[in-house]
């Protein structure tokens, strides 16, 4: 029997001690039916799916799933909904296989059924080769699948996804979702919580949180709708003075550079952005997506822009910074990094993507002088990382991918340790500091432990505390990973206006729209890099006038495929 | 360089302080732990069950019965009417042991002749057989040559058995510093290896490794808590050790200079534990059992002397046996550096090797 | 409680065991090192304690007083300086356990019968060893001059471990111990593992019912803690030639309730920490310290004040040590231990209750 409801909230609501995390949520899901949760980091959107699974007791309100309440017949919900919490559940030390056994023995799955079911699964999921390796070695994406197989193993006709997609390559992201299509034609309901807002454009319905309360709530369309009006397109041939001015208009929450000369603009009215005009060939009120949806929606939330942060443009697109020659780098017969050559200019931006597994952190971390390459050479300003390591350090600063930084210190405790690790001199501190923090827009920074803070912030702490002794290279590692539009979009701010300091920055991202923030890209894959150059160029080189980042991703990435078969 | 090795030392304190079960650990060992076990352990075996079957039924007998309970060693627990009643007394723990007394021992000491004494002690808790074989022995002789004495006119050798530096033989002084040393050493090798690896477990390892900050003066400012937490405690433990009655007497300067020569050797282990580690966990097990084979070479369990040979050698390799003879000459016996040196000099090499052996395996890890 | 399910999870378990090489170290290995460490280093009786002897008479009797103590076996000559403070500054080096002074005269006030005074000095550091020093060192001066054997002569039977030998007495002592160091701590480190590391979460999300859970988390180290038994049993019986008296299908009947016992301790500390690194200090508080400290293993319990005999009675270490040290040492039967036995039992009952009360499928 499947109620006419799957999921049915009314007033929903968790405290934590006294501080509510989440309150008066209330909403519907019907059987077949995609639900996005959508938000910025710290909105509970982790709370709420976990009450939803019957393992969070809701501090207020009712909720129903699958018929059942999930305070008294809690067990009866957890029996039968498939859930997937944040990060990697599964058992890193059992295999493929046996991770799917274990989730099918202790959701009885009848042993008749089980032999088709874990067939199809990982047919689908593209696993079928691997059901011998340890889930620990699997790559991110694989991971995530295999999570999601574990999950649909007993047929649940309700699945809660807790970001499902969260640092996963963007090709492992489509093979997830055809899963879920899958899952979906046959009449299974998901809700899911995402910070990729194309994954929230693709759903039936979708709810936006924001510090713990609902925002808004509604089909893509009719939230698309209600942004109508407050965004804009602007076409222009001098988009860096007009990106500028957008910087100092109040109204404007945020924009993005699409490609060349296109602006795209969300604003907090509606109404066009105060811009000059002479430069503009084209203003024009757009189609908003769901991205500007969620922008336009945390709107009052957003500080206004600070222009400080907007240095001059650089004095010159000086010589080269980095440069790599043949780097390779093998773990035993595996290699990891393949006769990677690049040179990268001081002040420029080069976004490396590539599927996980493909080579990208290896890469960096060679370059910061971490890992010593097996062949070829590498420097950084004119120093060699592999032997004059000393000399690389104090140039260089590094983001990793988990935010390193000191959970039990404060953000500042965090600066002045940093600082001085980097030798810092005394008399500068206060100013570099304050530099640093201006720069990652931290003006108001809390005095508490920074493992309390949400990941956006953290997000811009690691980056002070990498850029505190001002390096000329900066390298970071998926810093976007995790964190929501609005905020990615200032954090690339803050990227740019470093580059206009003339700083050299290499970084990976999942979020492919991001590439256009770049001014290179290398595409890596099997520690090759396939293809680098500017977008317009690879564009070219594909022979694609139009086209999205990930078009030219797929596309070289089929090449590159295509010419292996090849040979 | 010294600007890193502050900051670094600073950003420790911090951490050390912000743990809450750090900082559990530490006044668990150095306060609960200490007075549990010094109030608890510190007794000597006294008063053991003694079961007596007399066949004599005499004066003389009798006399030889209140010479072994008259004491603080044994209690009369029971008076049994023969052996065949001591296998049921012994297995059920009533009795530690028992005295048999054969008929005519009046007559026969009387007459100048030899009586043999059957006595059977419960061998099965080989800590107290050992005390009550020696017991009996001990009261027996004095009983004898009492006896002899009396009957010839003739004074035989006097003993003057003199006790020194722990007259009264009771354990707390001595317990209470040996939990004083195995708090030092159980948080010198723990919270530099915790320190350590808790780096490379959140990644900050990575982060660290990109500033100039070289893997000696990451060790420098990994040690400097611990060994500045673990010295400054012994303060409150000298008060807490005063509040339990216990006097501690002798050179504070220099059982403080001794005291973080030890820690130093301890936080060595440390950091060599924290060097072939990878997580939390691995360092928290290897470190809490790699201190087992330090404790019971440290002669606080059990003697030295009666080990193996080879155990005996082994013995030296313990910080902890090289402090608890510090502590005990300075506070038991007011001995002096003059004294001590050569465990200060034990305690330095010791350091030396476990620091050059982690820096050795940390150095290619970095 | 569907058994489909518990051996799903405790087979899981099973593999992941296997497959962590630094657990199964610590489960397998460290067990022995502490098996062979205890029993090598423990000796509790004194034997060849050194002995400083500062001889001012250089008489007959008086060599012949020396001759008595060191062949008594219980002490050892190291020195035999002139100048008595060599002798004081050996005793404050902690370089000899006693020292004894004959001085001048002392052969000639014996022949006399005059009370001839000998002086032995006994470092009182270790209170143990000097009480026993004291008692031994006594009666051989008591007994001096007359002839070795003293007229009155105990004879001295040790029952149940006939030559007082440690390594009997600690090895039994010592199943009881190794069994509550390590299963409790590996049981409790893997479930605070699974909560850190949000695998949990699908079990949350499941079927699973917390008795399947905690039957299937127990199984598996009840397993692992049971070969721990049998490693430590027969490395104590084969190696170190422990002679046992009672039966041995019965000691390792005891001893599989007692590990349920140990592993049912281990996830009741589980239950109430988040961390490994809490349920480690946890552990180590409930089980590592009271165990070796406070069950009769070394220190025996009933010199203790009264508070911290009932603090004792409070772990189980002491029944199964005692059933243990009854069984192999004085070959009890289930007559005489089935006390402790069904204290053993009802304890093991209450501490599952406890853990299968307090485990949630909940986060919070």
């Amino acid at each position: 029997m499947v109620p006419d409801s799957i999921v049915e909230a009314e007033g929903l609501g968790r405290r934590y001690g006294g501080r509510a995390v989440l309150q008066d949520v209330s909403f519907q899901v019907g059987p077949g039916e995609v639900f996005g949760v959508v938000g910025p980091d710290g909105a509970g959107k982790t709370t709420l799916l976990q009450m939803l699974a019957a393992i969070l007791t809701p501090s207020e309100g009712r909720c129903r799933v699958l018929g059942e309440d999930v305070r008294r017949r809690a067990s009866l919900v957890q029996a039968r909904v498939g859930y997937m919490s944040q990060g990697f559940s599964l058992y890193d030390r059992l295999t493929v296989a046996e991770n799917i056994a274990f989730a099918a023995d202790i959701r009885d799955v009848p042993r008749t059924e089980l032999g088709e079911r874990r067939a199809q699964l990982l047919a689908m999921a593209g696993l079928e080769r691997f059901q011998d390796r340890r889930e620990g070695a699997l790559s991110g994406g694989m991971r995530k699948k295999l999570a999601l197989c574990t999950n649909l193993i007993h047929e649940p006709p309700l699945l809660i996804l807790d970001e499902p997609s969260l640092g996963v390559d963007p090709l492992s992201r489509r093979e997830l979702w055809k899963i879920l299509d899958t899952a979906r034609a046959a009449g299974r309901s998901i809700v899911f919580a995402t910070s990729y807002m194309e994954e929230a454009d693709a759903s039936d319905r979708v709810l936006l949180l924001r510090d713990g309360r609902p925002l808004a709530m509604g089909t893509p369309a009719e939230l698309r709708a209600g942004a109508q009006g407050r965004v804009y397109r602007i076409a222009t041939a001098e988009p860096a003075s007009i990106e500028r001015e957008l910087a100092a208009d109040a109204a404007v929450i945020s924009f993005q550079r699409l490609s060349g000369n296109e602006i795209r603009t969300q604003l907090r009215m509606a109404r066009p952005p105060r811009i000059s005009g002479n430069a503009v060939t084209l203003i024009e009120p757009t189609e908003p997506t769901m991205e500007d949806v969620f922008t336009v929606g945390s709107a009052d939330a957003a500080p206004p822009i600070s222009e400080a942060h907007a240095a001059p443009p650089a004095q010159q697109m000086g010589a080269s910074v980095v440069v790599a020659e043949c780097v390779t780098r093998r773990f035993g017969a595996f290699t990891a990094v393949d006769r990677v050559s690049l040179s990268i200019r001081a002040g420029e931006v080069l976004g490396l993507l590539g599927p996980n597994g493909a080579g990208k952190t290896t890469l960096i971390r060679i370059l910061c002088g971490l890992l010593a390459p097996t062949e070829g050479r590498a420097e950084i300003a004119g120093f060699d990382v592999a032997r004059q390591s000393e000399a690389v350090r104090v140039r260089i600063g590094y983001m990793s991918q988990k935010f390193s930084l000191y959970p039990d210190l404060t953000a500042r405790e965090n600066l002045g340790f940093f600082a001085r690790a980097y030798g810092v001199p005394r008399a500068e501190f206060a100013s570099r500091i304050g530099w640093a923090v201006a720069r990652a827009g931290l003006e108001q920074i809390d005095e508490k432990p920074v493992g309390g803070l949400s990941g956006a912030i953290r997000q811009r702490l690691a980056l002070a505390c990498a850029i505190v002794h001002r390096p000329q290279v900066l390298f970071l590692d998926e810093p976007t990973s995790g964190v929501d539009p609005l905020s990615r979009f200032r954090f690339w701010r803050l990227i740019a206006a470093l580059a206009a300091d003339g700083v050299s920055i290499v970084v990976t991202t999942h979020y492919l729209e991001e590439a256009t923030f770049c001014d290179r890209l290398g595409l890596m894959m099997d520690g090759r890099l396939i293809a680098i150059g500017a977008l317009a160029t690879l564009k070219a080189d594909l022979g694609l006038s139009q086209g999205s980042v990930e078009e030219v991703f797929l596309g070289f990435i089929a090449r590159e495929r295509e010419n292996e078969r090849v040979t | 360089m010294w600007g890193r090795i502050a900051g670094l030392t600073v950003k420790e304190f911090r951490q050390v302080l912000r743990d809450p079960i750090i900082l559990f650990l530490i006044v668990y060992l150095y306060s609960a732990e200490l007075v549990i076990c010094t109030l608890a352990l510190g007794f000597d075996v006294q008063n053991l069950k003694l079961g007596v079957i007399d066949h004599d039924r005499t004066e003389a007998s009798r006399s030889v019965i209140q010479a072994l309970t008259g004491g603080d060693n044994f209690v009369l627990a029971a008076q049994l009417a023969d052996m065949r009643q001591v296998e049921d007394h012994l297995q059920r723990g009533a009795l530690d042991a028992v005295v048999e007394i054969p008929p005519g021992f009046a007559r026969r000491i009387a007459a100048g002749r030899r009586v043999d004494l059957g006595v059977v002690v419960d061998g099965s808790n080989g800590n107290i057989a050992a005390r009550a074989r020696a017991y009996v022995i001990e009261i027996l002789a004095r009983f004898a040559q009492e006896r002899t004495a009396v009957q010839i006119h003739t004074h035989g050798v006097q003993p003057v058995l003199r006790v020194w530096y722990n007259p009264d033989l009771t354990n707390t002084r001595f317990m209470a510093l040996t939990m004083l040393a195995e708090a030092g050493l159980m948080l010198g090798v723990v919270l530099p290896a915790a320190a350590i690896v808790r780096e490379k477990q959140g990644g900050t390892i990575e982060q660290l490794r990109v500033t100039p900050v070289r893997a000696h003066e990451l060790f420098l400012a990994k040690i400097t808590p611990t060994i500045v937490i673990c010295s400054g405690a012994v303060f409150p433990v000298l008060f807490i050790l005063t509040l339990l009655g216990i006097p501690v007497q002798g050179g504070i300067g220099t059982l403080l200079a001794l005291t973080v020569v030890f820690l130093m050797s301890a936080v060595s282990i440390g950091v060599f534990v924290a060097t072939i580690t990878n997580t939390l966990q691995q360092a928290m097990l290897v470190s809490f059992f790699g201190l087992f084979p330090l404790l019971f070479l440290s002669g606080t369990i059990a003697p030295i002397e009666s080990m193996p040979g080879w155990l005996q050698a082994a013995s030296q390799a313990s910080p902890l046996l090289h402090y608890v003879d510090i502590v005990s000459g300075l506070f038991l016996k007011g001995a002096g550096i003059g004294e001590l040196w050569s465990h200060a000099a034990a305690l330095i090499a010791i350091s030396a090797a476990m620091f050059a052996g982690g820096w050795f395996l940390f150095k290619r890890q970095w | 409680m569907k058994l489909r399910r518990m051996f799903a999870f405790s087979r899981k378990e099973v593999l992941e065991i296997s497959r962590d090489p630094f657990t199964l170290w610590v489960a397998i290995f460290m067990p022995l090192v502490m098996l062979f460490l205890f029993a090598y280093a423990i000796s509790l009786d004194v034997e060849n304690a050194p002995l400083v002897v500062v001889d001012q008479d250089k008489s007959a009797a008086s060599r012949e007083l020396q001759a008595r103590f060191l062949n008594s076996g219980y002490f050892m000559l190291t020195d035999a300086p002139q100048d008595a403070r060599v002798a004081e500054h050996a005793l404050m080096r902690g370089e000899t356990r006693a020292a004894l002074f004959i001085p001048n005269g002392f052969a000639r006030r014996l022949s006399r019968g005059e009370p001839a005074p000998v002086q032995l000095i006994v470092d009182g550091t270790y209170a143990t060893t000097a009480s026993i020093l004291s008692a031994y060192g006594r009666a051989i001066l008591y007994a001096f001059p007359g002839e070795l054997r003293l007229p009155i002569q105990p004879e001295v039977r040790v029952w149940y471990n006939p030559q007082l030998r440690s390594r009997d007495f600690i090895v039994p002592g010592l199943f009881a111990v190794i069994l509550m160091a390590f299963p409790p701590l590996l049981t409790a480190l893997a479930v605070a593992r699974e909560k850190e590391l949000g695998t949990i979460a699908q079990i949350y999300a499941s079927p699973m019912t917390k008795g399947e859970f905690i039957a299937g988390k127990l199984l598996p180290y009840a397993v692992l803690a049971f070969l721990e038994l049998l490693i430590v049993v027969g490395g104590g019986l084969l190696w170190f030639s422990v002679p046992i008296r009672g039966s041995l299908l019965l000691l390792i009947v005891v001893g599989l309730l007692y590990v349920v016992c140990t592993v049912s301790i281990g996830l009741l500390v589980s239950t109430l920490v988040r961390t490994q690194l809490a349920a480690m200090l946890v552990a180590l508080i409930v089980t590592l310290m009271p165990a070796f400290l406070f069950s009769g293993f070394v220190y025996p319990i009933f010199t203790m004040p009264a508070a911290f005999q009932t603090y004792a009675s409070a772990f189980p270490t002491r029944y199964f040590l005692e059933a243990s040290r009854g069984i192999v040492l004085r070959g009890a039967g289930l007559k005489e231990i089935w006390v402790y036995v069904a204290i053993i039992a009802a304890y093991t009952t209450v501490v599952f209750l406890l853990a299968a009360w307090r485990f949630r499928k909940r986060i919070a």
